[in-house]
């Protein structure tokens, strides 16, 4: 076989670093000895596989060239000696593990690594790009890049996310009982982020990120496969995967968003539908039987509601708006009411709809366009179209997203004018189902 | 970007070693906890329809001229090309392991995927 390129070992890397990660950061409970090791082999990887090949288990290679270079450096550095105590223990063993028979072993260590990367010490952004470094195997240039940053502020998080948790004294253990399961959420909420910053970008020109999207979509199954009893997890895969069904059809040829409804639908990617409504029908199988499901599956089983209508048309509103009422009893939240708005004014008229905003507590979500926007709507339905117009002009000044502003400006004139007929609604971009 | 697996071989080879089929069970795993398989299958015997020279047939499989024949079929999601060739390479080490004598083909072709909206 030819010699390998860099581009081959760095993506012989990628797929083998979350595990190679894993397995040395509960070795060393050190995650910056962990990375240091692990860039370690990856330099070594470079040095010899192109004299050598690469190597038949490519994974078991750089664990043991990173064990061997803990080791050394345990043996000339005493104080990290001291530091790690543990480590010794686990190193000498000297035996290789058997990377092939300890999958499960593995998985735990992956997951560990998981609950590390999104620990409640953590802000939100820091636990989104610590999840995307660590356990999606990106660069800081990558992350950088897709985040519209600039590589040094994104390799400064990461450095202050690593020492909070040192300072923080974070486990790296598996937590148990009701800390797992709020561990648990902590997870998903990180993953569900990365997924949505790309699906409408806050940042940055473009209306979409698919690779943010990929990269969420990938992190999600990776927390399926290793929760397959859990139901959210199965949900939040089937959320995403339903709702990354329409990242092609949600913008037409000039990068325009095109909104749930107009939508051309046989442009939706039904393999991923497909998957992401077996991934909903998992996780209705495992909450009927008895393990809870939460907001993930209700969330999931509204974009499923949307994904199953062939047309617009034929989409069960009464079913969404039962499933929001559902929401709004679980988790109480304006946003969650705005979205309810929508499915009761689609269900039940739009005056059902504007009762809900009605009754919206004075300040809620201020500072976004969201509940102007859903009342435009609701108002041009209604006919009130002057009315829809200021609440449309409303909306577009407060949104930070150029292609959402001027979908919301032509919606303003189209009131404005009376005479364009449009069925679209204005975009959410959490819960819709969108 | 997506690309599909044909492992690829002489259909007269007979049933592969019992260790091929677990080792290539617990790589499929291992694809489908790292979240990057979508899709997989086997592949039954073809029927061809062919057109040739205006003239239409059907024509039952297996073919005896045929070198090599898919079993099956994977489908990833992969982050670059390397990332799939990468896989492909393991297909075939495990053949190579586990299957001496055995000549194996492991195509990896990328899809298109939908195509851009129309102006």
């Amino acid at each position: 076989m030819s010699s390998p390129t860099d581009d081959a070992i760095l993506a012989v890397w990628r797929n083998e670093s979350v595990r190679l990660l894993a397995g040395l950061a509960r070795m060393t409970h050190d995650l910056d000895l962990a990375e240091d090791l692990a860039q370690d082999a990856l330099v070594a990887a470079l040095e010899q596989w192109p004299r050598e090949g690469i190597p038949r288990n490519p994974g078991a290679w750089l664990m043991s060239i990173a064990k061997r270079r803990a080791i050394d450096g345990f043996r000339r550095d005493e104080v990290l000696r001291r530091k790690v105590a543990l480590l010794g223990h686990e190193l000498e063993e000297g035996e290789m593990p058997d990377l092939a028979a300890a999958v499960d072993h593995i998985e735990d260590d992956v997951l560990r690594l998981m609950f590390l990367s999104c620990h409640p010490a953590l802000a939100p952004d820091s636990r989104t790009v610590l999840t995307l470094r660590l356990v999606g195997g990106l660069t800081t240039a990558e992350i950088a890049r897709a985040y519209f940053a600039k590589e040094s502020a994104v390799g400064q998080r990461i450095s202050r996310a690593k020492r909070t948790l040192a300072e923080a004294g974070a486990s790296f253990e598996l937590p148990v009982g009701a800390e797992r399961a709020s561990r648990m959420r902590e997870v998903m909420q990180t993953i569900y982020l990365v997924f949505n910053e790309g699906y409408t970008a806050t940042a940055g020109p473009s209306w979409t990120r698919p690779e943010l999207c990929l990269e969420g979509m990938r992190l999600a199954r990776m927390l399926a496969a290793l929760a397959p009893g859990d139901p959210e997890a199965q949900a939040l895969q089937g959320l995403l995967e339903i709702q990354g069904s329409r990242l092609v059809a949600r913008a037409d040829a000039s990068g325009k968003p095109v909104l749930l409804e107009d939508q051309d639908r046989t442009r939706w990617d039904q393999l991923l539908l497909r998957r992401g409504l077996a991934a909903v029908e998992r996780a209705t199988a495992l909450a009927t039987s008895g393990i809870p499901g939460g907001s993930y599956l209700v969330q999931a089983m509204i974009a499923a509601c949307h994904g199953r209508a062939r047309r617009a048309e034929e989409t069960d509103w009464a079913e969404i708006a039962r499933l929001y009422d559902l929401l709004a009893s679980g988790a109480p939240g304006a946003v969650i009411e705005v979205n309810r708005a929508v499915a009761h004014g689609r269900a039940f008229g739009p005056e059902a709809g504007l009762a809900i905003l009605a009754a919206l507590p004075d300040g809620a979500l201020a500072g976004s366009h969201l509940p102007s926007g859903v009342r435009g709507d609701l108002l041009h339905r209604a006919g009130r179209h002057l009315e829809a117009a200021a609440a449309f002009a409303e909306a577009a000044s407060l949104t930070t997203n150029a292609d959402e502003r001027s979908l919301l400006e032509s919606r303003a004139t189209a009131c404005r004018n009376h005479a364009v007929p449009s069925d679209a609604s204005v975009s959410t971009t959490s819960g819709s189902g969108d | 970007m997506r690309y599909m697996m044909f492992v690829k071989m002489d259909p007269n080879a007979g049933p592969p070693p019992a260790a091929l089929m677990e080792a290539v069970e617990t790589e499929i795993q291992q694809q489908y906890a790292d979240g990057i398989l979508l899709d997989a299958d086997g592949l039954g015997p073809a029927v061809e329809i062919r057109l040739n020279a205006g003239e239409v047939t059907h024509v039952d499989g297996p073919f005896a001229e045929a070198k090599e024949v898919a079993g099956g079929f994977s489908l990833f999601e992969v982050r670059s090309e390397e990332e799939a060739l990468e896989l492909g390479r393991r297909m075939v080490q495990l053949h190579v392991d586990l299957w001496p004598g055995q000549d194996v083909t492991v195509e990896m072709r990328p899809l298109f995927g939908p195509p851009a909206p129309a102006e």
